[in-house]
Formats: C-alpha cells, sequence, structure tokens
C-alpha cells in the first residue's frame, strides 16, 4: 500500500464541499434534549401511576373501576391543539418567509401546493412555510402529494431528492424522509432501483400513514420509467425501518393507486385484473379482499382493520365499505351520502376513522354535473342504521369545518387524531394571505 | 461549562471543523447531500452531549460520523450486486485515458457501503485494524476480509489502480 492511495483519497475530498450550515443546530439539539427529558420523566411518572392504578384498580366487591375516557370528557378550560374549522389553500408562497428551524412544533394540517411545502402549527393556527431539505415541489400536484402528516401531527413525512443533478436533469439521490415537527430532526431512508444497484431516480409519493401513525406506506417508481416499474414500500419510522418492499407489477394500475395500511401494518392494494379484485399482503402471500371495485382509488383502514372506508375519483354519491376481515368474495357495500346537502355528489377524500362508525372526510361537493365548487366541507360521515332508498346505508353529515382550496392547487393532510367528535376543531385567525384575499374580494364586490 | 460557554464552544468546533468532517463523510458516502446529512446528524448528535464530551470533541463526533454511516448502510435493504463489477470494468476500460483520480472515484462509487466505509477509515483515517473494528463494531477478522475485498474489487474494476495499491496489496 502507498501512500499515493491516502493522497489521492484526500484529493477526491477535496470536492466535499464546505459542509451544512445551520445556525439553529444547537438550539435544536438542545430542545430535542428537553423534549427527550421530559419523555423519560413522563414515562416514569407513566410507569409509577400505572403501577398505583393497578393496585387500586380492584374494588372491595372486586369490581374494576375506570376514570371517564379524557376524549369524553374535553377539558374546555384550555382549548389544546386543534385542526382549524377554516384550512386555507396557498396561493403561491402565501407571503411566508422560508423556515429553516422546522421545529415549529406539532401541526394540524400540512399543505401542499407547486412552491412548497406548509403545515399550520397545532396550538395557535399560525401557517409555517417550511424549508424541508430536498423536497421538490413541483414534482408533486394536487392530485399526487409528495406530503403526509402523521395522524397525531407529530411527524411529517416526505419525498426528497438530491440537489445535486446528475448531467442527465436527474437527482443523484432521492427517498422518504419523517421529520420529527418537535424536535426539527428526521429519519432518511433511500429506496433501491429493481437491479439493487442504485438509488438514483427513485421517486417516493402517494404517502399513507397506517390509523396509529405506527407504519408509512409509500408508492415508489423509478422516474424514467413512472407507470412501469413501481412498487410499494412500508416503513416504520419510529424504528428507522424499511418494513418491506411489495413487488407485483403486472397486475397494478398504471400508475399504481395509492396503497392502504392497517394499524398492524397490513397493506392492501387494488389489482386490475378482469375482476378488479382488492388484495392484501401480510408479507408472504396476497390474499383477496373484494371483486369488483372498479372506480375506487384509495381508502381508509378502520382502527380495528376490519373495514376498509373507500372512495373514487370524480364525484360521487357514496362511499364505499369493503368488509377487510371477510373472505373475500363479496363486492363492497355502499354508504350514501345525502342527495339534499350534495345533489351533485362531491369529490370524496375519506381522510380517517373517527369511531367505529364515524369517518372523517374532506367533501368538495359538485355544483353541477361535472363542476366542483371552491370549498370542501370538513365532515364527519356517521353509519345510520338501516338502508336508504338507493340501496345502501345512509350517511349522517355533520360539517365540523371547511377547506378553502379555490384556485391555490392545494393539497392537504390533516392530523387525524385531532378530530374528535366532542371537539372536531377550533377556531383560529385566518392568516395573512387569506385576509388580504378576502380585503380583495370584498373591494372587487364594492365596485371601489 | 455555563451554558452560553457551551454554545460558543460548539460554534467555535462547528466553524473550524465541518470542512473537515464533510471530506471523511463524503469519502464515506460519495453523495455531497448524504454527506451533509451524515455531517449534520454528528453535529446534532454531538449537541445533545456536548457538556458530556470529555476532552476533545473531534474523536467524538467523528465516531458519531463512522456509526451513523454504518447504522445508514445497516438500514438498506439492497447493497451493491456482483453483477455490477462488470459494468464497472466496461466503464473504466473504456475510459483508458482518464485519470488515476478519476479511476478511483469510479471504483468508490461501486464499493459496498461497508467496504466504501473500511477502506476510507483504513486508508484515509489511517486508523489501525483494531481501532476501525472498535469504531465499526465488528470483529478484527472482518475489517481485514472487507479491506481485503474492497482493495481487491478497486483492482477488479479499475486495473490502473494496482499503481496505488500494490500488487498483492498489504
Amino acid at each position: 500500500m502507498t501512500d499515493q492511495l491516502h493522497d489521492l483519497l484526500a484529493r477526491i475530498a477535496d470536492d466535499a464541499g464546505p459542509g451544512p450550515a445551520d445556525p439553529t443546530l444547537w438550539g435544536r439539539a438542545r430542545r430535542a434534549r428537553q423534549v427527550r427529558r421530559r419523555q423519560r420523566v413522563v414515562a416514569a411518572v407513566a410507569a409509577g401511576l400505572a403501577a398505583v392504578a393497578a393496585l387500586t384498580a380492584v374494588g372491595p366487591e372486586g369490581a374494576s373501576r375506570r376514570d371517564p375516557d379524557p376524549v369524553d370528557q374535553p377539558d374546555r378550560s384550555s382549548p389544546g391543539p386543534g385542526v382549524p374549522s377554516v384550512v386555507y389553500g396557498v396561493p403561491g408562497d402565501g407571503g411566508l418567509d422560508l423556515e429553516t428551524d422546522l421545529s415549529v412544533g406539532r401541526a394540524s394540517v400540512a399543505v401542499a401546493n407547486p412552491t412548497g411545502a406548509y403545515v399550520v402549527t397545532a396550538d395557535d393556527g399560525a401557517y409555517h412555510r417550511l424549508g424541508l431539505p430536498g423536497y421538490d415541489a413541483a414534482a408533486y400536484d394536487a392530485q399526487v402529494t409528495g406530503l403526509a402528516l402523521s395522524p397525531d401531527g407529530t411527524r411529517l413525512a416526505y419525498g426528497w431528492a438530491s440537489t445535486a443533478l446528475r448531467p442527465d436533469g436527474y437527482p443523484r439521490r432521492s427517498g422518504l424522509r419523517a421529520l420529527d415537527l418537535t424536535t426539527g430532526t428526521w429519519w432518511s431512508t433511500r429506496f433501491h432501483e429493481p437491479s439493487g444497484i442504485s438509488d438514483l431516480n427513485v421517486f417516493a409519493w402517494d404517502l399513507r400513514w397506517s390509523p396509529d401513525g405506527r407504519y408509512l406506506g409509500a408508492s415508489v417508481a423509478i422516474r424514467e420509467v413512472a407507470g412501469q416499474e413501481h412498487w410499494y414500500a412500508v416503513l416504520e419510522p419510529a424504528t428507522e425501518r424499511l418494513v418491506e418492499e411489495i413487488w407485483h407489477p403486472k397486475q397494478w394500475p398504471d400508475p399504481p393507486l395509492p396503497i392502504m395500511v392497517s394499524a398492524e401494518g397490513r397493506v392492501v392494494a387494488m389489482e386490475t385484473d378482469p375482476r378488479e379484485r382488492l388484495a392484501s399482503w401480510d408479507g408472504k402471500e396476497r390474499r383477496t379482499l373484494g371483486r369488483d371495485v372498479a372506480g375506487l382509488s384509495t381508502g381508509r383502514f378502520s382502527a380495528d382493520g376490519r373495514t376498509l372506508a373507500m372512495a373514487g375519483d370524480g364525484l360521487l354519491s357514496d362511499i364505499a365499505l369493503v368488509d377487510a376481515g371477510g373472505s373475500g368474495g363479496d363486492a363492497p357495500s355502499t354508504a350514501v351520502l345525502p342527495r339534499r346537502r350534495y345533489p351533485y355528489g362531491a369529490a370524496v377524500d375519506l381522510l380517517a376513522w373517527t369511531g367505529e362508525r364515524q369517518v372523517l372526510a374532506a367533501l368538495r361537493p359538485g355544483v353541477g354535473p361535472t363542476t366542483l365548487g371552491p370549498d370542501a366541507d370538513l365532515a364527519l360521515l356517521t353509519l345510520a342504521p338501516g338502508f336508504t332508498e338507493e340501496g345502501g346505508v345512509g350517511l349522517d353529515v355533520e360539517v365540523v369545518g371547511r377547506v378553502s382550496v379555490g384556485e391555490t392547487r392545494s393539497a392537504f393532510s390533516f392530523a387525524t387524531d385531532l378530530v374528535t367528535a366532542a371537539s372536531p376543531t377550533r377556531d383560529f385567525d385566518a392568516p395573512p394571505f387569506a385576509a388580504a384575499a378576502a380585503d380583495a374580494s370584498a373591494v372587487a364586490r364594492s365596485g371601489r | 461549562m455555563a451554558p452560553m460557554a457551551d454554545e460558543a464552544a460548539f460554534v467555535s468546533f462547528v466553524t473550524a471543523r465541518t470542512w473537515a468532517l464533510m471530506r471523511t463523510a463524503y469519502l464515506l458516502t460519495r453523495d455531497h447531500q448524504l454527506a451533509e446529512d451524515l455531517v449534520q446528524a454528528a453535529l446534532f448528535k454531538a449537541a445533545m452531549a456536548w457538556e458530556r464530551i470529555d476532552g476533545e470533541p473531534e474523536p467524538y463526533v467523528r465516531r458519531i460520523l463512522y456509526t451513523e454511516n454504518v447504522s445508514w448502510w445497516r438500514r438498506r435493504r439492497r447493497g451493491v450486486t456482483e453483477s455490477s463489477a462488470g459494468v464497472a470494468v466496461d466503464q473504466a476500460d473504456r475510459a483508458g485515458d482518464v485519470d488515476l483520480q478519476v479511476s478511483l472515484e469510479r471504483a468508490l462509487d461501486l464499493l459496498t457501503p461497508k467496504q466504501r466505509t473500511v477502506l476510507v477509515l483504513r486508508c484515509y483515517e489511517d486508523l489501525t485494524e483494531p481501532e476501525t473494528a472498535r469504531v465499526l463494531g465488528i470483529a478484527v477478522g472482518t475489517v481485514k476480509s472487507t479491506h481485503r475485498q474492497a482493495l481487491d474489487r478497486l483492482l477488479a474494476v479499475a486495473p490502473r489502480l494496482g499503481e496505488l495499491i500494490g500488487v498483492g496489496h498489504d
């Protein structure tokens, strides 16, 4: 071995560049340290309380006692974190400063538009324009997003690509990151091409958290051949683990539809065989969950993993309910939107199950047979007993908020744990860009 | 140390040593963005534990850098396959007029992360085999065999590197 090898390595290292210059690093690290300490204290206290509770849970007659569920009796004296009752799409960059300190705190909503990524903090309803390293907003659109907020609002998953470009214009590296919004730190992972040689040009989108926020599902493709070479990945960000990559390309729709991930990590995806089946994987084998699901594109697992609520694209008058625990031979049953409120149907984005028979959804009503209105209802859909004239289960719709989409080309992801039947949304001041738009609109209406 | 003094010392360390850390990180990852991520992650962890660092911080930070890179490679599901070497031979031989540095860069890109890490620690950081084993949490025998495989692969990919490595290498 010669010193020449060392010298040559040193010359290659000269290309390294100056490195990160992050003035917020110290502050973020110290906050993360405090959070970790606090978590340790809370865990220790919780363990102590659990021990005390175990000793006191059995009364004199041996009957178990249980405090009421805190969700049943919210503490009204402290408003706490919440989803805004009006959520605004962000026009352009919204006039917001780019924030590089990503420890903004727990978020209630994430917004993606072609200019960037934004979150609304859960405690104050403020909008933040995040400088996510490697996030390429222009690579996505309102239908295919590269952002997903975890159900509890503490983590933001996003697709990333290296800023260094190859000569052919494609990023050198790409993958998926899960950013902890409380500390500003992230876990980064990369996917590899089918050959296993490289992760160049691999592109992740349509990110989906499991109902409990444990798992993260993503569609993955190679940019040059998107739609032909694609697969699914399931990750467990808390343990920084790539759980599974699922290959089954011949029967998948092209381009692939989003996968759905249950709390147990079970994955469901659509197949395009003649019977339009839904199939699930347990990591080893596939199982048919339902047939005749043509037109459906995505959905959400119930917390117990037994039911899938599903919807398709375009204006819909109902949603589909798939028995995910059944034999798989049945077509889905339907739950019908009230015609009086949605005479032309609605574009349905199912967000999460919030109860045994209740689903949170964003419903953007049709204002004509093929025309969407500017705003969406944030609504709790409750399955009603009995059947409607159309033959499906009825749906009671409780509108708990409004999503103002307008012309902003924004896509939204919600911290669905923050929406409960007892305290669905909170009122916050409108962000400056929305207030300015409202003023401009008022001036225009007044004819001045 | 008082908190303000801690922050000042950390900032001073970051200012003085980030470039040196970046050089190692770039050799380990062969990617500017990943190198930045790696250095950022190492500095972040160092800042979290700053007051517990006994003596000079650099060895501590470098150790984090190495181990973090190890954990990144262990998370990967698929490594570089043996067949990729064949592709690389073609590429390197076709470029018969490129200099040794370019040949070495191309060859480094085709090592597995583990091979590259061992090579960088042994040949650039000048760590001994026991030191490399301790830092990476692997056996000394594994360091030896991985280092040998790395050098063999460099030679297979770019025979011109024999000038640097020496025939049969030590």
